[in-house]
């Protein structure tokens, strides 16, 4: 059945008996949550304040997407009566999608035929608010799909905007410390150069003390009268007389 | 080993006569040090008796407490060296020398029963005169007399202990301080017949400096000699190459502006366009011949005197790398390779800072030293002394606990113990 001229149809629900057996606000949730739990819709993973939440039944995330559903509770007889309170409920709605990507109404489905009589689909399809029917046997019917709301999607864009922000100093940062890196390792690169060099000489050096040294006659007894006499306990020394090559010359200098 | 070797081991002791600190102490890692200077106070006034002062030479941390008058420092403030010597005939000074060398061994007097006096090595001028060395022996042997401290004594020139400290055994060092600079080759033994002396050092960069200063319009600062050696120290640079350096800083003046705050004063000292200038306060030190320093000499600098070494003039502005080649040169050819492979460069003049971003026109000056040899075909290892506060010292040391005790002093070799007990 057309409703709003622009496309939308009300759902049937599946109206059996008249009266309804989920008295419990409880048992609403838990059939909402059961039904949007198979569509991959999680309870919300984002702090929404106190004020918020006193405001609506339940909420769901879908993706990035929360999700709000109020529970139609009243009790009425005629269509008029129901046009009255579905109006004022509509009304709450609607400052919920300020906060909410998607806002839903849920009624029992005896109230599907009133719904379909008394409320414009092109009316709530420009305010972004969605309708639900159940049925006394928990069954879920999406009577109307909300359309998600531009404003939040505004505020969205805002928090996109921080995090690009965000994301652009610390590229920045990145730059800045890429770009010193880069200098220390000139600096390292021209120090190894440095040692290489020493490196090589101290090769040749050792090469022609090695060829200097195959020359040498061996004389025992001098290095053992030069042991047995004069060697400090290196443990005695200060540090930098340790290993010091030039305590055995200066100890042989008389000798010299 | 020997009873006595272990006694000198125990009770060996290190002075080293610099000119602004005397560093002394007995074995260990790191030496006390004091300034090297004096008060003498010519009569004890009243007000000094009262307080129980009694002697009239005041040395050490004391010192510190007497000056409080400008004019006093004048009349009574003595530094004993300049440039690491004592003039011959200048008694205040020896005197404070004296007192300087009697308060480091008391300052150590062990309290030990075997103790029967310390071998003590001084450390000199590489070209302390012998009339240094005999006043050196003597105050040593007065000391002891007084006090029983001096066992006997012994006298190392520097760049040897600097040498020792480093463990190198053939090497080259430059020792450069605020007058002059010495290079000294060294193969187990200074080679003494090579030393060559330039009479340049650190005061030639604060000369260039108060130039810079008046040219860019800070004439009243430029007659302050310790704030001059600050601005020296924070802006002088040592340049890769004089004339890349010097081009790199004219094209972007803001990376390498010159900018130095007086502590505690609101004076601000900015070379703005002129920082370019703080390339020819390193650069003086290595090569004082360059052309550009002639507008300076022109203009009054004093430009560096040249030195006699045997028959030769060495000129005062003669570059470094001629000058550490002049001085291997005069050594037999075979160790000449040898010396290049190791020279050390100790002292102040040589310790000169690479800003963080400017390494690609500023240098330290042992790469500098390095490269000015490569011009000459010399390919060289040079390097700073690893601590050139305490490595004198260090060096002295060593020589203290291995020469031996029977090694007696020769005026030939200018080795051994000198005793007199």
């Amino acid at each position: 059945m057309n409703m709003s001229g622009i496309g939308k149809v009300w759902k049937v629900g599946i109206s059996g008996g008249s009266v309804l057996e989920m008295n419990s606000i409880e048992d609403f949730k838990e059939v909402i949550i059961e039904h949007f739990r198979r569509r991959g819709c999680t309870r919300p993973q984002v702090d929404i304040s106190e004020d918020v939440i006193k405001q609506v039944d339940l909420v769901l995330q879908d993706a990035n997407n929360l999700l709000a559903f109020r529970i139609f509770r009243g009790i009425v007889y005629s269509a008029a009566e129901f046009r009255v309170m579905i109006d004022e409920e509509i009304l709450r709605a609607t400052k919920l999608t300020e906060v909410f990507d998607k806002v839903y109404i849920v009624i029992p489905d005896t109230y599907t035929d009133m719904a379909r009589s008394v409320i414009s689909g092109r009316i709530l399809d420009e305010v972004g608010i969605g309708i639900i029917a159940v049925d006394e046997h928990g069954n879920v019917e999406e009577l109307l799909v909300p359309r998600p709301t531009k404003l939040t999607r505004r505020e969205l864009g805002k928090g996109i905007e921080e995090i690009v922000g965000d994301l652009r100093r610390r590229i920045d940062e990145i730059e800045l410390l890429y770009n010193s890196l880069k200098t220390e390792f000139g600096v390292l690169s021209e120090k190894i150069t440095k040692i290489e060099r020493t490196l090589s000489m101290l090769r040749e050096e050792v090469d022609v003390l090695k060829g200097k040294l195959s020359t040498l006659p061996t004389r025992h007894e001098i290095i053992e009268e030069i042991g047995e006499k004069t060697l400090a306990p290196v443990e005695e020394l200060p540090s930098f007389a340790k290993n010091n090559p030039w305590l055995e010359i200066l100890r042989k200098r008389e000798r010299e | 080993m020997s009873d006595l070797e272990k006694y000198k081991l125990k009770y060996a002791f290190a002075e080293d006569y610099g000119t602004s600190y005397y560093k002394f102490g007995p074995v260990g890692e790191t030496p006390d040090i004091i300034e090297n200077r004096g008060i003498i106070l010519d009569k004890i006034s009243i007000v000094s008796k009262i307080m129980g002062i009694e002697k009239n030479i005041i040395v050490g941390p004391e010192v510190a407490t007497y000056i409080g008058h400008r004019e006093a420092i004048g009349r009574h403030l003595v530094y004993p060296m300049r440039d690491g010597l004592v003039e011959k005939e200048n008694e205040r000074s020896w005197r404070v020398i004296y007192e300087i060398t009697k308060y480091g061994l008391n300052k150590h007097r062990p309290i030990a029963s075997d103790f029967k006096g310390f071998y003590v090595a001084a450390a000199l001028s590489a070209i302390a005169p012998e009339y240094m060395y005999r006043r050196i022996f003597e105050i040593h042997q007065k000391i002891d007399e007084e006090t029983g401290l001096v066992k006997a004594v012994t006298i190392i020139p520097q760049p040897l202990a600097v040498a020792i400290a480093e463990k190198s055994i053939t090497c080259i060092v430059v020792e450069s301080g605020h007058g002059n600079t010495q290079i000294t080759p060294i193969s187990r033994y200074p080679i003494r017949e090579a030393i060559l002396s330039l009479n340049r050092g650190g005061a030639e960069a604060d000369a260039i400096t108060a130039e810079i200063l008046k040219d860019c319009g800070y004439g009243d600062l430029a007659r302050e000699e310790k704030l001059i050696r600050c601005i020296k120290e924070s802006i002088g640079l040592i340049p890769t190459d004089l004339q890349t350096s010097i081009e790199k800083a004219k094209k972007d003046p803001e990376r390498f502006r010159a900018v130095f705050h007086i502590p505690n004063t609101t004076i601000t000292i900015d070379l703005e366009e002129n920082s370019w200038m703080r390339f020819l306060i390193g650069e003086i030190v290595f090569d004082p011949e360059n052309e550009i320093f002639e507008s300076f000499y022109r203009k009054g600098m004093p430009r560096p005197r040249d030195t006699m070494v045997g028959d030769t003039r060495i000129p005062g502005t003669i570059d470094m790398a001629r000058a550490i080649i002049m001085s291997a040169e005069r050594t037999s050819f075979e160790v000449q390779m040898y010396l290049y492979r190791k020279i050390i460069l100790s002292g102040g003049n040589f310790s000169w800072k690479v800003p963080r971003g400017l390494e690609d026109a500023a240098t330290d000056a042992a790469t500098k030293i390095m490269s000015m040899l490569k011009k000459y075909n010399i390919e060289a290892r040079v390097e700073l002394t690893k601590d050139p506060m305490y490595s004198v010292w260090k060096g002295a040391l060593v020589y203290a606990i291995a020469v031996p005790d029977e090694y007696e002093w020769n005026w030939e070799s200018m080795e051994g113990w000198y005793k007199w007990r």
